[in-house]
């Protein structure tokens, strides 16, 4: 009886949330949450750089109820403000009301995007990325095998001496300037998709590759899989898993990212684990958000509800399994930064902090604005570079500061970013490769 | 009327980028942290120093075109609205602390400094600046200054007006002056202070001196939870007339604890009425007593227990709780404002009483947080804006709260303003020969009522 009441209100509350969506507005009551004190403001990257309140969190929910009742037009302004904001979520963390802006965000820009006028390049190149390429895996993989090859030969060499890619777009030209050395990419199959560990099994947990962390930075990976093994963890890596649709979320792609969740759940609602662990932040924040993106999905809700309960981000696990601790000495003078999606988007911040603490001769350095965004935000730094560059000035000028050897961080998008900004032989490391490390005694 | 022309000049002062017109962003500068009223300017320039603030006035002043200054937006009170339109003069850019002078506990900034900022740039080298109004996490110290702006600390350390020595000032006309200095000057008239608490309307403030001060060598801090408001309230009177005088003393009631519960999960003592922060701070040596006499009074008072704060991090969560408190508002209502009238310390039963009975007859939650020490309340009106009969009560039940303040022998502003909210209740504390006097003032400053018109006295 129980079960079909609760089954019946489900249904109750997705009907009406159905009526919501198919009006295409944004939603109104989350709106009105917003009571305008102005708390948010100094918490903002791009209010904090401006000083804009149109480019603050205040500033922008003033702009999307505006346009709910009809006050405002869409018009280029407004696109610029909205497309603006980072998505970063430090507003949530600042918001005494618990205003969900990046819902309100996300929402605004679905209803925004059939507005705007593409070129028919840029339109092309969009559809490419998010409806052809991300969402197959074996597409990613040829995709990351050109690059792998266009690093390799030379082509790079060519490519940017000549400066063809500006010629075609700007766009694909800054893309290509935060393109680290890509590793070959059949290394991938190093993590097999089971991986038992040598002593007794604690916790059966499955791996969220993430799509960028598994071609580009394998090597976190692996030392994921590494650390986990370590932990008694057996660890499966289920090979049809697809990207979490982060990227389509912040895109305004809402629908693909609904079917690679459902893809998600379907496979790993069958593995019988006791976690499922992703090591990219933006990423793992996706995951936990699933049941919200389904909530109108009358045959996954349920489901997502279930699957995202048993989502953690690496080091939160680590955390709360009470990590082995038998670690060898690496000695470093490390700053943390803190990336939004884990900060912000799922409030953690001690458990990295008190990992690398553990580890013996490592000296962890707070930095200023810690919680402040990179500028990296997705694809982010490739769409508005201008205010990327500045945030990630700012950023390199905290760490630089303090004169640390090493900036550690929980996410693949400020990896990308901070080791564009790395100088003096600053190093960039996933909070998971000096666990890893001290489990080796690499001697750096 | 503000023609292309006029809007080319003010480019060619602050640059292009820096000139807002667009009506789609003009919109978000239609109101500050007082939602009620909305006048969307005509052009928002962000100057970037003293000359183009002065030279922007000066396009505006000779085109008679009103402008108005304003910093991050926060005011309760309404007073950067653009009332007769015109130019807001906003100062975010001007954030720098231009100079630290420890040696002689002075710092000279920019309006747009965040007013935190400032103490965390200082705190490293032991030093604060003491006035800490809740926003003060992104409120500018130029609005600070504008509203001579309080907080709860305002209880030992004065209002902003006691920590500022000096300020340079755009005059209604584009000539900038500058009013005291770095030292303490008591000779002539006392213009600084004139222009503290002048919300703008006198000038606008490009630089200020202010005081730093040493951090205290310890603090100690308490929550008392109380059963009743009546028993909250008296304390509070106890204490200072028991010749303490704490840092800070603030009330938070069961409405408003409901919400910051929802917000922070506090875990506030269940069922209580009302809760009191009580922070003593100086000498470590001799606190303990002080402390042991605060806890002996709030027992006295029927406290169903004082706890304190065991460390630094538990001290910063309350105050994070506490300066959040008007900001989680949003978990239990659409709407709010608040006014702060301000009572005798000894009227505080009854006023609480009073605003108890004012809900009730309005039929609106009324949320209070308040800095009890002071006297001066924060009754939090809640509404839904979209019912034009619950806004009509929602001020009907304020305004009357502000006059059975001023009933008591109160005054209807603390430390907000008065901006554009308030000045219909200037006549229950001036006579009329009083406002007429602040008009001549006003007149002798800005002849053409361009500058911030429409607040106050206006």
């Amino acid at each position: 009886m129980v079960g079909q009441t609760f089954l019946s209100d489900q249904v109750k509350v997705l009907s009406e949330n159905q009526k919501i969506m198919n009006k295409g507005e944004i939603n109104y009551d989350l709106i009105l949450g917003c009571i305008h004190c102005g708390l948010c403001l100094n918490n903002c990257p791009t209010y904090i750089e401006l000083g804009l309140e149109m480019d603050s969190p205040r500033g922008r929910i003033y702009l999307m109820r505006a346009l709910s009742e009809n006050r405002i037009n869409p018009s280029e302004s407004l696109f610029r403000h909205i497309d603006l904001c980072l998505e970063c979520r430090a507003c949530e963390t600042a918001c005494p009301s618990g205003v969900k802006y990046a819902r309100l965000i996300e929402e605004t820009r679905e209803i925004l995007e059939p507005q705007k006028k593409y070129g028919s390049f840029k339109k092309f190149l969009k559809s490419l990325v998010y409806e052809k390429i991300i969402p197959s895996q074996k597409r990613l993989l040829a995709l990351f095998w050109f690059l792998w090859f266009y690093k390799k030969f030379g082509i790079q060499w060519i490519v940017r001496k000549l400066k063809i890619l500006k010629l075609i777009s700007k766009r694909l030209y800054e893309a290509e300037i935060l393109l680290p050395d890509i590793p070959r990419p059949s290394k991938r199959k190093l993590i097999r998709e089971l991986m038992k560990p040598t002593r007794k099994r604690r916790y059966r947990v499955g791996f969220f590759k993430g799509c960028i962390m598994e071609f580009m930075f394998i090597d976190i990976n692996i030392a994921t899989v590494n650390v986990l093994l370590k932990n008694g963890c057996e660890v499966i890596t289920p090979e049809n898993q697809v990207c979490c649709g982060a990227l389509h979320i912040h895109g305004a792609k809402t629908n693909i990212a609904k079917e690679l969740a459902k893809k998600n759940i379907e496979t790993f609602e069958k593995l019988n684990l006791d976690a499922i662990v992703a090591n990219t932040a933006g990423c793992s924040v996706v995951l936990k958000e699933y049941p919200e993106l389904l909530k109108d999905e009358i045959d996954y809700y349920v489901r997502a509800e279930i699957f995202s309960s048993k989502v953690k981000d690496i080091s939160e696990f680590l955390y709360e399994i009470q990590i082995n601790d038998k670690f060898s000495e690496v000695s470093m003078r490390v700053a943390y930064h803190d990336s939004c999606h884990l900060a912000h988007g799922q409030g953690i911040i001690k458990e990295p902090r008190e990992l690398l603490k553990m580890i013996p001769g490592l000296e962890l350095i707070e930095i200023s604005e810690s919680d402040l965004c990179c500028g990296s935000a997705g694809i982010y730094n490739i769409i508005h570079p201008e205010m990327a560059k500045r945030l990630l000035k700012r950023k390199m000028d905290n760490i630089h500061s303090t004169g640390a050897e090493a900036v550690v961080c929980g996410n693949t998008g400020c990896i990308i970013q901070l080791l564009k900004g790395a100088q003096n032989n600053l190093k960039v490391f996933h909070t998971v490769e000096l666990i890893d490390m001290a489990y080796k005694n690499n001697k750096i | 009327m503000l023609n292309n022309k006029i809007i080319k000049k003010l480019e060619s002062v602050v640059g292009r980028e820096y000139v807002i017109t667009d009506d789609n962003e003009l919109i978000v500068y239609e109101c500050d942290g007082f939602t009620k009223e909305k006048h969307k300017p005509e052009a928002v320039v962000f100057p970037a120093d003293t000359e183009e603030v002065s030279e922007a006035v000066k396009i505006l002043y000779n085109e008679k075109i009103p402008f108005t200054a304003r910093g991050a937006g926060t005011g309760l009170s309404g007073g950067c609205l653009a009332v007769y339109g015109g130019v807001i003069i906003c100062l975010t850019r001007m954030n720098k602390i231009i100079d630290i002078d420890f040696w002689n506990r002075t710092a000279v900034v920019e309006p747009g400094v965040i007013n935190l900022l400032i103490s965390e740039k200082i705190s490293k080298n032991g030093y604060l600046f003491a006035p800490d109004p809740s926003s003060q996490q992104v409120s500018t110290i130029g609005g600070n200054v504008a509203a001579n702006a309080g907080g709860p600390h305002t209880l030992k350390y004065g209002s902003t007006i006691n920590h500022i020595l000096g300020v340079e000032v755009v005059l209604p006309d584009g000539t900038i002056e500058q009013f005291g200095g770095k030292i303490e000057d008591t000779n002539g008239f006392d213009i600084t202070g004139l222009m503290i608490g002048s919300e703008g309307t006198l000038g606008i403030i490009t630089k200020i001196i202010i005081k730093i001060i040493h951090l205290p060598e310890g603090y100690e801090t308490f929550l008392a939870v109380f059963e009743t408001m009546d028993d909250a309230t008296s304390t509070c009177s106890e204490i200072i007339s028991s010749g303490i005088i704490p840092t800070a003393m603030e009330i938070i009631d069961d409405v408003m604890i409901n919400a910051l519960e929802k917000a922070f999960k506090f875990e506030f003592p269940k069922n209580a009425k009302a809760v009191v922060v009580i922070e003593i701070d100086g000498i470590k040596k001799g606190m303990a007593r002080i402390g042991e006499k605060i806890t002996n009074i709030c027992t006295a008072n029927n406290a169903r227990e004082v706890k304190t704060a065991k460390n630094d991090e538990e001290r910063d969560l309350l105050w994070l709780v506490r300066k959040n408190a008007f900001g989680a508002i949003g978990r239990i209502a659409t709407n709010y404002f608040t006014n702060d009238a301000t009572v005798p310390r000894t009227k505080l039963p009854e006023m609480l009483k009073f605003i108890n009975e004012i809900g009730i007859k309005y039929s609106l939650t009324i949320a209070n947080t308040f800095h009890a020490g002071d006297g001066n309340l924060h009754p939090a009106v809640m509404y839904d804006e979209t019912d034009t009969d619950q806004v009509e009560r929602a001020f009907r039940a304020s305004e009357e709260i502000m006059k059975k303040c001023v009933e008591s022998g109160g005054t209807i502003s603390g430390e907000h303003g008065i901006g554009f909210y308030k000045k219909g209740f200037m006549h229950w504390i001036f006579s009329e020969e009083d406002l007429k006097f602040m008009k001549n003032i006003k007149k002798i400053f800005d002849p053409d009522r361009l500058c911030n018109p429409g607040k106050i006295i206006e």
